[in-house]
């Protein structure tokens, strides 16, 4: 397991605390055991053959079946223990979910938690993953996914941009405004409104962060296109307003998503729900 | 019943502002799931209490509704909104402020 996680018998004799040809010793007599090939050794790294790929995911399987028979015969069925690990994008994990989680390990403070707030897919059973709060529509798979709210797709700007300006009643009138365009997670330069509007945005500002360009726009310098949670203080502040609106596409919803096992782990539930009801009692967000 | 010149939305928001918060706990829980039928979130309803809103024509239509006068019905023009629609924007202000409050 640890040499097709590593990729190396050099790094895996060093973690399993064993020479380096003991480890190549101990594959062989496997292998022989099986009767099939499972890793290629090159000069530079060792690959899982086909045969090797199947048997690390049925022993990764059989092992945290194991891990799981264990946690429940050792009761963290009841209570919280361990490390949980969450994962959400950048700025909902740093807006909404880091409250939940600090609050979570006030109240099982024997609890460690890791967050991965990141503006990429994260594959949450490949990456040893707890809990995932997504945005959008879910594809079908096996994880459980509660709905915690809803978030739109906002065209906004500030009242003294609006006053500079003017506003435009349009898509079609954005192409004679200063747009600040966030290429975080949104790098086309066509944006889509409901009714399967496209619009062609000249964006004279291409931010890498939504948080360039939401301050942009707060200055007053130019228009931009977010999710309204990202600018949910601003608008409570009448720093940003929201134009458009009846040309956006409907709403996206929010989940909470954890892999179901056959028991989710008491770290799991008490996460899930607390961050359930904390989410859904958010009127930014409901 | 004539139909309104004034998004449901929009409507509602400026119902209100007009009651902020003085409104009766059944009023308010009724403006709450009036709200959320037309897809509003608390945080907009709680905003449109305090007489604004996230969205930029409906706190041109708030300001009208909450100072009926020459500068915001000019101010309402300029943003977009129809005389139509202002004059019924006005006619809503001056019923929820008159002493049988027909609307609120």
């Amino acid at each position: 397991m640890k040499v097709a996680e590593t990729e190396s018998f050099a790094d895996t004799a060093r973690q399993m605390f064993m020479s380096a040809p003991a480890v190549t010793r101990a594959v062989s007599s496997l292998e022989d055991l099986i009767g099939a090939r499972l890793l290629v050794r090159t000069t530079r790294s060792v690959k899982m053959t086909e045969a090797g790929v199947r048997y690390f995911e049925d022993c990764r399987r059989i092992l945290a079946d194991i891990a799981e028979a264990e946690a429940a015969a050792g009761g963290s069925y009841a209570t919280p223990t361990g490390t949980l690990s969450i994962t959400a994008s950048a700025l909902f994990g740093q807006m909404y979910v880091l409250p939940v989680v600090t609050d979570y390990l006030d109240t099982y403070p024997t609890m460690k938690a890791k967050t991965l707030f990141i503006d990429r897919p994260v594959n949450i059973v490949e990456e040893g993953i707890d809990v995932a709060v997504r945005i959008g529509h879910l594809p079908d798979s096996n994880l459980s996914a509660v709905k915690v709210g809803t978030v739109r797709r906002v065209m906004c700007g500030s009242p003294k941009y609006f006053e500079r300006f003017g506003v435009p009643k349009s898509p079609a009138d954005l192409k004679d405004h200063r747009i600040a365009a966030s290429t975080a997670a949104w790098a086309s330069p066509e944006w889509k409104f409901g009714d399967d509007l496209r619009v062609s945005v000249d964006a004279a500002l291409q931010c890498n962060t939504n948080e360039a360009a939401i301050q942009s726009a707060r200055e007053g310098w130019g228009l931009t296109r977010v999710l309204n949670y990202q600018i949910g203080p601003a608008l409570v502040a009448g720093e940003l307003q929201i134009i458009l609106s009846e040309f956006e596409e409907p709403p996206l919803p929010i989940h909470i998503l954890h892999p179901e096992g056959r028991h989710a782990p008491a770290k799991v539930r008490a996460f899930v729900d607390m961050a359930a009801a904390r989410l859904r009692e958010n009127r930014l967000l409901n | 019943m004539a139909s309104s010149s004034i998004d449901p939305r929009v409507r509602l928001s400026i119902e209100l502002a007009l009651t902020g918060t003085n409104a009766s706990n059944t009023l308010l829980a009724k403006q709450e799931e009036a709200g959320r039928a037309l897809g509003m979130t608390g945080a907009e309803m709680d905003m449109a209490r305090r007489g604004s809103s996230f969205d930029f024509e409906t706190s041109i239509a708030i300001s009208l509704a909450l100072n009926a006068c020459q500068e915001t019905h000019q101010r309402a023009l300029r943003a977009g909104l129809s005389e139509e629609a202002s004059a019924e924007i006005e006619r809503i202000s001056q019923a929820c402020r008159s002493p049988i409050m027909i609307l609120c």
